[in-house]
């Protein structure tokens, strides 16, 4: 590791394999901060269910959907079929793929085209990105959907109300 | 080849050194930054490869583009030259072997190199341009020049 005159030598395979270390150890450090302080966090464990689809939208997880109401960045949409005594997240617009016209017709002036959208439904990937394909023909450009259903979401610490509100006026806070 | 020159080992101009550790680093940092600022659509890009499982696919997607900042940074400042000219190394090489496994298997995707979404498509000319990568991070790693920074 040092020469005959006592210097280091920075060339020995040691000396670059403890610059490797030391290098991925702040990467390390840095990383851990990076995902513990920026929020949404991506969850270590991946649910590759959700990559094997190609539904052409970003998936993401209930706890980060939960992340992203409570800052309020997303606007939620509910794709489920409209059912009276079904539980509903507080503030999110219905429209579902049975009545998407009317539906959206309903709540078009509440959805600005620039604001980003997260859909969710009733776990079904493939249906719930066939209404964001309607979604993004109708000009929504920023569309990420949720894996999982109103049960995981409440369990992630989403908000749930029911019985749901009449009208969208009044469901969207 | 005399004896003393083997062992001083390859020793580049000054003004080439440098220029690699700026093409190699800026690359580096470059191609980490998108990733960073959305690991979600990294680990898609990632997962498109059918290589990693379920418990590795996240931490990774989390952890490699830092640690292309790290080692472009370093690369690019001279600080621990090269340790990061060996992580270089040793980055690319595993992205030639994952492009090697989607070549194999007919994989049509892009390669998430630089963009998250979008980007070239997995195939013989991203491997060439691996391979000048990799062995330019090869001749820094063994590189004797007495450069210590800028």
């Amino acid at each position: 590791m040092t020469s005959s005159r006592g210097k280091i030598n920075l060339y020995h395979p040691r000396h670059v394999l403890r610059e490797a270390a030391a290098l991925l150890l702040a990467t390390l450090v840095l990383a851990a901060l990076n995902w513990a302080l920026r929020p949404p966090r991506l969850p270590l464990r991946a649910d590759l269910a959700s990559y094997e689809l190609d539904l052409g939208f970003p998936v993401t997880n209930a706890a980060a959907a939960v992340a992203l109401y409570e800052d309020n960045s997303h606007i939620f949409i509910d794709t489920r079929p409209a059912d009276p005594r079904a539980s509903r997240i507080p503030g999110a617009f219905p429209i579902s793929q049975a009545r998407f016209e009317e539906d959206l017709r309903e709540v078009y002036d509440f959805l600005p085209h620039e604001d980003p959208l997260l859909l969710f439904g009733d776990g079904n990937l493939l249906m719930i990105s066939a209404v964001a394909s309607r979604l993004q023909e109708r000009g929504f450009g920023d569309i990420t959907l949720m894996s999982g259903d109103l049960e995981t979401w409440a369990g992630a610490g989403g908000a749930v109300t029911d019985p749901p509100a009449p009208g969208p006026e009044t469901r969207h806070e | 080849m005399s004896e003393a020159v083997a062992k001083r080992g390859l020793i580049l101009p000054d003004y080439l050194e440098l220029l690699l550790r700026f093409l190699i680093g800026g690359t580096f940092v470059y191609a980490s930054l998108d990733k960073i600022l959305d690991p979600a659509a990294f680990a898609q890009a990632v997962s498109h490869y059918r290589i990693l499982g379920a418990d590795v696919l996240h931490p990774l997607a989390l952890y490699l583009p830092w640690l292309e900042l790290v080692a472009g940074l370093a690369m690019i400042m001279g600080f621990a030259r090269r340790g990061a000219a060996l992580l270089i190394a040793l980055m690319t090489a595993m992205f030639m072997a994952a492009i090697l496994a989607a070549l194999a298997r007919d994989l049509d995707i892009s390669c998430g190199c630089f963009h998250t979404k979008g980007g070239h498509a997995v195939g013989l000319s991203l491997l060439l341009r691996d391979l000048a990568l990799l062995a330019a991070a090869v001749i820094l790693l063994l590189n004797r020049g007495t450069r210590r920074s800028f």
